[in-house]
């Protein structure tokens, strides 16, 4: 006989399906959720990072999304994309009710790129190719932004991003295309 | 952006585009807000009144769970004790660390030493607690687990209905807790003489999910194989096996429990459902109630004419006593049969 259920078999195990077991045991166990949490908040940050003015305002929605999927963890069903999908859609409308609509990437003054080191006259061409990437990226439509954002920022699947912003995956991957398409063409990268 | 730099992106992000896409993103929340951050889902974690929660954890255990869960928020990384995040496995998991007697085994092979630190086996499962640390710290690696874990004695190997769990300890240690269903069930108690292997270990990369990654079938992970072999002597803890044959009948469909196998760490509770039930597999949705502990159906495997058979998230140490299994419903591919079926017995 086949195991069925919550838990795999044999194998090492992508990190979504334990992501699965964790959230069966989370809906009881307060210590599931933490590892949950500890796992995916740097995701959720980054993404709602994007849709808080302030880094401040980015840590209260990432704690607001995580309190209300604690309260929802019961609800929480495996179909679809996944914890951190899941997460992430809360963590959105968490900003929506926060008022903040549209995602807006931080400007590079704001944030320090953590893979960024080097002479000063580099740091200052890196710092203006983000600006220029920056302002690209914000020139895209909404929803293109958005799901470059759950791309890059979160690192979702297509499949993920589309439960987010209730799209299908294949819509969801031609809304990437072209948004990479858009940022190819306009965001020159000196190679 | 240095050559450097895209190489730390990953195999699936040399395009320059997606490796400059990748820095933007790459925003690091200060040391202070992090701290606070972590400060008050541990506090809101600590306030959490669960709906089910005592049935998790053991009384005493739980405000030592969420300390560890704290402290464990500021660790973070591979310098914490690696050991320690075992008892952050709750539930069916727990039981090899908390009950498991140590062992204690360590293997390098290729510069990855898996270590077996307890192992506990009762009347329905065998468990392990296996650690595994990359010592050579390899650049490009973000994840190791080691849940792959085959278990023979004299009397067969114990790879059927097996599974595993892992927490990572940074990028380059994770504890990991397999475990086994026994060759024979009940697995009667006394001292066993296992082999363990490790056939292989798993190691993530740290390349991100391309555009088209469900459509590729985009996977970071990578085996590493061993094997990593271990040899020691275990006790088997009892168990009860309780044959209530009792049934319930809905809406013309009958749920006949046949035999219960209770242990200290997983009840395995067998079912047959028969009378007006469309063909195909139904898994069972509900609970067990033994006293004031309620167990939660987790695992569970069809057989042939309707014979479910499914674990639960946790076991008891003495069996006598009232039982009640409820179901709540009947989950098939497309429908759901609601019930309840409720079933009473008692065990001497």
């Amino acid at each position: 006989m086949d195991d069925v259920g919550a838990l795999r078999v044999e194998g090492e195990v992508p990190i979504s399906d334990r992501d699965e077991e964790l959230a069966l045991a989370a809906r009881t166990d307060p210590a599931a959720f933490g590892l949950l949490y500890e796992r995916h908040r740097l995701a959720v940050f980054r993404y709602l990072r994007t849709r808080a003015p302030s880094e401040d305002d980015a840590a209260e929605l990432t704690a607001v999304a995580f309190e209300r999927a604690l309260a929802a963890m019961p609800r929480y069903r495996s179909t679809g994309g996944g914890i951190l999908a899941w997460l992430l859609r809360i963590g959105r409308n968490a900003s929506i009710d926060a008022g903040r609509r549209t995602s807006t990437v931080p400007l590079p003054d704001d944030e320090p790129d953590v893979r960024r080191a080097g002479e000063p006259e580099t740091l200052a061409i890196e710092r203006e190719r983000r600006a220029s990437l920056v302002a690209t990226i914000n020139e895209l439509p909404t929803i293109q932004r958005e799901a470059i954002v759950l791309r890059y920022a979160a690192r979702l699947t297509a499949r993920e991003i589309g439960v987010v912003i209730d799209r299908t995956d294949q819509a969801t991957q031609k809304l990437l295309s072209r948004a990479l398409a858009t940022l190819r063409e306009n965001h020159h990268v000196d190679d | 952006m240095s050559t450097i730099d895209r190489h730390r992106i990953g195999p699936g992000y040399s395009d320059p585009l997606e490796a400059d896409l990748l820095g933007v993103f790459a925003v690091q929340p200060s040391p202070d807000v992090l701290e606070r951050l972590d400060e008050r889902i541990g506090q809101t974690l600590r306030d959490w009144a669960p709906p089910k929660a005592r049935l998790r954890l053991r009384p005493g255990r739980r405000a030592g769970v969420i300390s560890l869960l704290a402290a464990a928020f500021l660790i973070s990384g591979a310098n914490g004790s690696l050991k320690a995040l075992y008892l952050l496995i709750n539930g069916p998991f727990d039981v090899p660390w908390h009950r498991g007697v140590e062992v204690n085994l360590s293997q390098t092979v290729d510069g990855y030493t898996v270590t077996i630190d307890r192992a506990y086996a009762d009347a329905t499962r065998l468990a392990l607690a296996i650690s595994v640390v990359d010592e050579r710290q390899r650049p490009g690696t973000t994840q190791v687990g080691a849940m792959a874990a085959t278990v023979t004695d004299a009397d067969g190997a114990y790879t059927s209905g097996s599974g595993a769990v892992s927490i990572p300890d940074g990028a380059f240690a994770a504890v990991n807790v397999a475990w086994k269903t026994p060759p024979v069930l009940p697995f009667p108690p006394g001292p066993r003489r296992l082999h363990v292997e490790v056939p292989f270990i798993g190691v993530r990369d740290d390349s991100i999910p391309p555009v088209n990654a469900d459509e590729v079938g985009w996977n970071p992970w990578h085996r590493v194989a061993g094997p990593w072999v271990f040899d020691f002597e275990l006790t088997v803890d009892g168990g009860t096996t309780i044959t209530p044959d009792v049934a319930a009948e809905v809406d013309g469909i009958r749920v006949h429990v046949s035999r219960l196998i209770v242990a200290p760490s997983v009840i395995r509770v067998e079912l047959q459902l028969d009378g007006e039930l469309p063909a195909g597999d139904w898994s069972p949705i509900g609970e067990i109630r033994h006293g004031n502990r309620v167990m939660h159906f987790v695992l569970g495997s069809f057989g042939a004419n309707g014979t479910v058979t499914y674990l639960t998230d946790g076991g008891v140490d003495n069996a006598s006593g009232p039982w009640t299994v409820t179901i709540d419903e009947l989950v098939g591919n497309d429908t759901r049969l609601v019930g309840p079926w409720v079933l009473d017995f008692t065990a001497p």
